[in-house]
Parts: C-alpha cells; sequence; structure tokens
C-alpha cells in the first residue's frame, strides 16, 4: 500500500469511526439517547391510543368483587360533577400527559391536562414521609430509582379523593401501594408504563396492567381541560338521566 | 489535478466534513445543557420585613398606572369588600385560580426544568404553567386557544431566563391594583441571586385596556428546604363549609 | 367582559389567600389580641383549620373569656409553616395571638400560636410588624 492509499484509508475509517461515535456525544432532551451513566430521558409529551392498553382482570376480593358497581359509578362521577382532583391513576390517562425529568435527576413531573395536581415523583433518595404527618393525597406520595434503564417508582399516601377506579377493578383506597416501573421503548418513541396495585382491602392478589404511550408530535402543547362547578347545564349534564332534555 | 492530490483532498474532506458534523452537534447539545442555571426546586415567598398581615406583604409593589374606568371599578370592589360582603364567588365554587395568583401566595410552587421545557408546578387549584423553550413561537392569533396561565415561551439571556406570555384567558389581579385581561402581554425575567438561595421574578403586564404605562415589579422567592414536597390543596364546592366563615361557638 | 365584575374578582385575588372567599375586612387586621385557653376542637381541613378554644373567666384578658372560633388557612397554607393535623389536639393548653372579628363575634383569623418553648408557628407567610423572616423555611 502506497503512502497516499495508507492516507486515504486511514481517514475512511476516521470518518467512519467519528460517524459510530457520534449519536453518543449529544443528550438527545427529547428522545432516548443519553450519554454513557446517564438514565434514559422520559421527558416528552405522551399519548394513549386504542392500542395502548394491556388491562388483565384484577383478581379482586370477594366483597369487593360483589360490590354494586352503582356506588362505584356514583363517587366517579360525584368527583367530576365537583371539580374534585382526581389522583392516580386516572390522572395517567390524562392524555396527552407530560412527563419532565428534571435535568439535576432530582425529580419528575407527570402533568395531565386535567385540573388535577401534577404527580411528583421525588428521585433524589429520599424516603416516603411518615404517616404520622403525611396528609393522604389524590396521587400519593412517589419516590423512584433507576435500575439501568428502568425508572421504579414506588407511591403510597393516597387519600380516597378523585377518580378512584383501577384499571382491570378495584379501586384506590388509603392502604394502596403502587409501584410502576418506567421504560422507553422503540428507540424512544413508546413508553412502557407498568402499574402493580397492591391493597389487602381490595386484591386478593398483587395488580398488573401495562400501558404503552405513544410520544406526541413534535410541538405538541399541554392543554387546560378547566372545570367550573357553577356551570348549571354542566351539572344537568353529569346527574341527569343520559339524553332526558332538561 | 494529480492523483495523489486527489486523494490528499479526499481524505482531508472525509475527516473534515465528520469532524464540523461532530463540533456542530456536541456543540448544540453543551450550550443547553452546561451553560444555563438550574432554577429548579421548590419556592416560597417569605416576609422579609415583617408586615402585619399577608396584604401587607405585597403593599409595597409599586401601584399600577390604570386607565381611569379601571381604577373606578377597583374603588366599587374595595368598598364591598370594607363593607364585608361575601363576594368571592371563585372560592366557593373552588373555580380555577388564574395566573399570576399562585407567584403571590403563601403556597409553595415547584419549578422542573429540561432543555426544552421549564413546568411551574403549584399548589393551588390551577394548572401547570408550561414554558417551552424549544424556539416555537406563540401560535397564530387565530389558533391561540386562551388558557388560565397562557401560552408561555422562553429563551435565556446570559442567566436570565426571559419569558413571554399572551392568550390569557384573565380575571386575575396583580399585586400593585392591576389586572389580567385577554389581551395582556407579560413579560417576565426570571433570575437567580444569593447563590441560588434566591429567586427574582420581575413581571411586566402590558395592556392597552387595562395600563396606561407597562406595569412593572419584582417579587422574590427563597428556595425551600431540601425534603420538601408538594401538598394539594383540595377544594370541595360541595362541602357547606367551603362557602362558610367563623361561626361562634355555643357558649357554655 | 364586564368591568365592575372584573374589578371585583380581581380585587379579591389580590392579596387574599386562595380561600378568601370571605372578605378577610370582616377581621381586625391590625389588632392582635392573645387568646389563652384549652383547645376543645382542632379542625385540620379546607378551606380553613379552625380550633376551637376555651378561655375561662379569670383571664388575664377578661375580654377574651369565652369560647372562640379561631380560623387558620388552608393545611398546605399552614403545613409549610409547621403544623400537621397531630399539632394540636382537644384538651391542649394553647396561647394564639389572632385579630378578633369587627363585629365583636366570638370569632378571630389566626395570626400565631406561641408553643410552649417559645417556638411560634404561623398561619402563612405573614409575620409581625418589624419582624421579618428568612433563611429557613420555618424561621
Amino acid at each position: 500500500m502506497t503512502l497516499h492509499e495508507r492516507m486515504a484509508a486511514g481517514s475512511a475509517a476516521v470518518a467512519v469511526l467519528m460517524t459510530c461515535l457520534l449519536p453518543a456525544a449529544g443528550q438527545n432532551s427529547t428522545g432516548s439517547v443519553h450519554g454513557t451513566g446517564s438514565p434514559p430521558n422520559l421527558s416528552g409529551f405522551w399519548e394513549l391510543h386504542f392500542d395502548s392498553r394491556n388491562l388483565p382482570p384484577a383478581s379482586l376480593k370477594p366483597e369487593v368483587a360483589a360490590e354494586d358497581p352503582a356506588i362505584q359509578y356514583k363517587k366517579d362521577m360525584t368527583e367530576i360533577r365537583w371539580c374534585h382532583f382526581i389522583g392516580v391513576p386516572y390522572d395517567m390517562e390524562g392524555s396527552p400527559i407530560d412527563i419532565l425529568q428534571n435535568r439535576n435527576g432530582k425529580e419528575v413531573i407527570i402533568t395531565s391536562s386535567l385540573r388535577t395536581p401534577a404527580r411528583h415523583i421525588y428521585t433524589d433518595g429520599r424516603s416516603h414521609v411518615s404517616p404520622d404527618v403525611f396528609d393522604p393525597v389524590s396521587n400519593g406520595h412517589s419516590i423512584g430509582n433507576w435500575e439501568g434503564e428502568t425508572l421504579i417508582v414506588d407511591t403510597v399516601g393516597f387519600s380516597e379523593e378523585g377518580m378512584t377506579r383501577i384499571p382491570g377493578g378495584g379501586h384506590r383506597t388509603t392502604g394502596s401501594h403502587l409501584i410502576e416501573r418506567y421504560r422507553l421503548l422503540d428507540g424512544g418513541d413508546r413508553l412502557s408504563v407498568i402499574f402493580t396495585w397492591e391493597d389487602p382491602k381490595t386484591f386478593s392478589q398483587p395488580h398488573t396492567y401495562e400501558f404503552r404511550y405513544y410520544r406526541s408530535p413534535k410541538g405538541t402543547e399541554a392543554r387546560e381541560f378547566d372545570c367550573d362547578a357553577n356551570d348549571p347545564e354542566r351539572a344537568a349534564f353529569l346527574t341527569g338521566t343520559p339524553g332526558k332534555p332538561r | 489535478m494529480d492523483q495523489g492530490r486527489k486523494i490528499v483532498l479526499k481524505s482531508a474532506l472525509a475527516v473534515t466534513i465528520p469532524l464540523a458534523w461532530i463540533v456542530a452537534a456536541v456543540g448544540q447539545s453543551a450550550r443547553p445543557n452546561g451553560s444555563v442555571p438550574d432554577l429548579s426546586g421548590f419556592w416560597e415567598r417569605k416576609d422579609e420585613v415583617g408586615s402585619g398581615s399577608f396584604g401587607g406583604t405585597l403593599e409595597r409593589i409599586p401601584r399600577a398606572a390604570l386607565k381611569p374606568e379601571i381604577i373606578a371599578a377597583n374603588r366599587e370592589a374595595a368598598a364591598r369588600q370594607a363593607r364585608g360582603e361575601v363576594v368571592s364567588l371563585g372560592s366557593k365554587w373552588c373555580l380555577t385560580n388564574q395566573y399570576p395568583f399562585f407567584m403571590q401566595h403563601s403556597a409553595v410552587w415547584d419549578i422542573v426544568q429540561t432543555d426544552n421545557e421549564i413546568v411551574q408546578v403549584p399548589e393551588v387549584h390551577t394548572f401547570p404553567r408550561h414554558i417551552y423553550l424549544d424556539g416555537r413561537p406563540h401560535p397564530d392569533a387565530a389558533y391561540l386557544q386562551p388558557s388560565v396561565n397562557g401560552h408561555a415561551i422562553g429563551h435565556w439571556e446570559g442567566d436570565t431566563l426571559v419569558v413571554d406570555t399572551v392568550g390569557f384567558v384573565g380575571g386575575a389581579g396583580t399585586p400593585g391594583g392591576g389586572r389580567v385581561g385577554p389581551k395582556s402581554h407579560l413579560i417576565e425575567r426570571f433570575r437567580l441571586r444569593d447563590g441560588g438561595k434566591m429567586l427574582s421574578v420581575t413581571f411586566t403586564w402590558e395592556d392597552p385596556s387595562i395600563y396606561l404605562k407597562p406595569h412593572t415589579y419584582e417579587l422574590t422567592y427563597h428556595r425551600s428546604d431540601p425534603g420538601t414536597y408538594a401538598f394539594e390543596e383540595y377544594c370541595h364546592a360541595d362541602d357547606p363549609v367551603q362557602g362558610g366563615s367563623v361561626v361562634e361557638p355555643p357558649q357554655k | 367582559m364586564n368591568i365592575k365584575a372584573f374589578g371585583l374578582s380581581v380585587v379579591l385575588s389580590i392579596g387574599i389567600p386562595a380561600f378568601g372567599h370571605h372578605s378577610f375586612a370582616m377581621f381586625e387586621l391590625t389588632k392582635d389580641v392573645t387568646y389563652e385557653g384549652t383547645v376543645l376542637d382542632y379542625r385540620w381541613e379546607n378551606p380553613h383549620t379552625h380550633i376551637i378554644v376555651k378561655i375561662d373567666p379569670g383571664a388575664v384578658d377578661a375580654g377574651t373569656v369565652g369560647t372562640w372560633d379561631i380560623e387558620g388557612g388552608a393545611t398546605n397554607i399552614m403545613g409549610r409553616q409547621g403544623w400537621n393535623r397531630a399539632t394540636f389536639k382537644s384538651g391542649d393548653h394553647i396561647k394564639v395571638v389572632a385579630h378578633p372579628m369587627k363585629d365583636g363575634t366570638k370569632g378571630a383569623s389566626l395570626f400565631y400560636v406561641i408553643l410552649p418553648d417559645g417556638k411560634r408557628l404561623y398561619h402563612d407567610i405573614a409575620r409581625p410588624k418589624g419582624e421579618g423572616s428568612a433563611g429557613s423555611s420555618n424561621p
């Protein structure tokens, strides 16, 4: 090989090598690419489509399975009619949700278009607040940690405020314990969230289901679905017989 | 050009082009990530001078230069309030608090910051406020959906986050006697102070239907203690006590 | 939008906490009265926490004898100032500084309580005139 040929071959090798290294060089704040040693970035708007849910039926305690469904229905409609906070898990269906993973690694926020508090997931190593002083809330108290590429979120401290119905069956109570696993799929285009509920009052065994969100298009904006409990037409619609004129 | 020179030229291009690409990409990622201040965390107002009451904590805000009809409306409302009338239907019905309400409230609020977006998360019953940093403009007026928090876009000028907001539903008041209307335009400047222990936010409101000239004021916030967590300020419009007040107990 | 209705809603949202559904003008905000007695009921709730306090005859301030409804703030406001649902319970002794009702009703707006160790728990961020706060969350 002549000198010139060696130079050409060497340059080509450098070019190929640089091209391969390029994706790892930058922090993509909207996608799955991340630098070595840092967790994946879940930030972005995420939405549920018709094929986003895998919902096996829950194994309910006999007394819960025997409950009149009208009771839960009435409770949920009351919360909607009076614009109460919604809480987990329903606010995870307030599509699109916006996940912001703080650049300092200490917190992840999940907002929805519903008028309900954002979820705060504290990833700074803290423990749950003592139940002696913690006021139960609709979103509970969430702490998170990374296991490789998966964000594990542990939530306790739920109140009974809001839409308490759990997908697949059962309902959130003050004794509920939720573990979620967040993981990017398809190169960052999809987000898998596996929910596992434990509650001795409700389930005879832990109840697990999975959502797979689709990343919303670039430029997606947050929506505000406001709520006016003083709107008489709204109240009449939500509390009346469907289709019956007022 | 002889063969040798062609090879050298091709080699140079083969190296230069990817290197230029890499430099551009690294530069793109290094500027936002490494060079802007971190505003994230919980922030709270404090009564730094001892004002005597919550209302007193806002008395030092300079008065807005308001149009005469707005001044007249303010006076009438204040007179009714002084007579002790129960006038806040918003509270009784748990209506959504409009921006900038939570910025002057006693409750803490949380900033979560990514490269493309900042969200301010209040505790009061309202929506989180999204500030888009990805270079998007405001939507065309024909497509702008008025909202509680308006449509907010931001960019960094050195260490200062400059936020431009339009598209408010309107209805909130501002310190200094001003108010927010559907045509109001807000420019805010967020800047850390005291080594990151404090956050200064300067608000400038423009609205020719309300103000005679832009209304500017500053509020400062203290970083909350580590371990601070968000509460939820629930509001139940169906609870009779929501519309109530002090009730003299039985005198046994 | 109707200017008058607009002005009304605006005035009330400027300097009044979220649950100022009643006008704070009903209280004498410049008058601080000390109520010292026994907690009959401690209601940790929204929109306002209420502490029902009974003050027996023989109190230092004879004008405070009776049973009072001391109204505090929302639980998140008070919680940030160091209160929680277990701060008081029925039977506890309490020393509270509050702004009385103008019309003589035995009710008052909480300013702060003084704990046995001298520490104060405030209603919200407001501090007595000249006693500004800075530093940690609840000095």
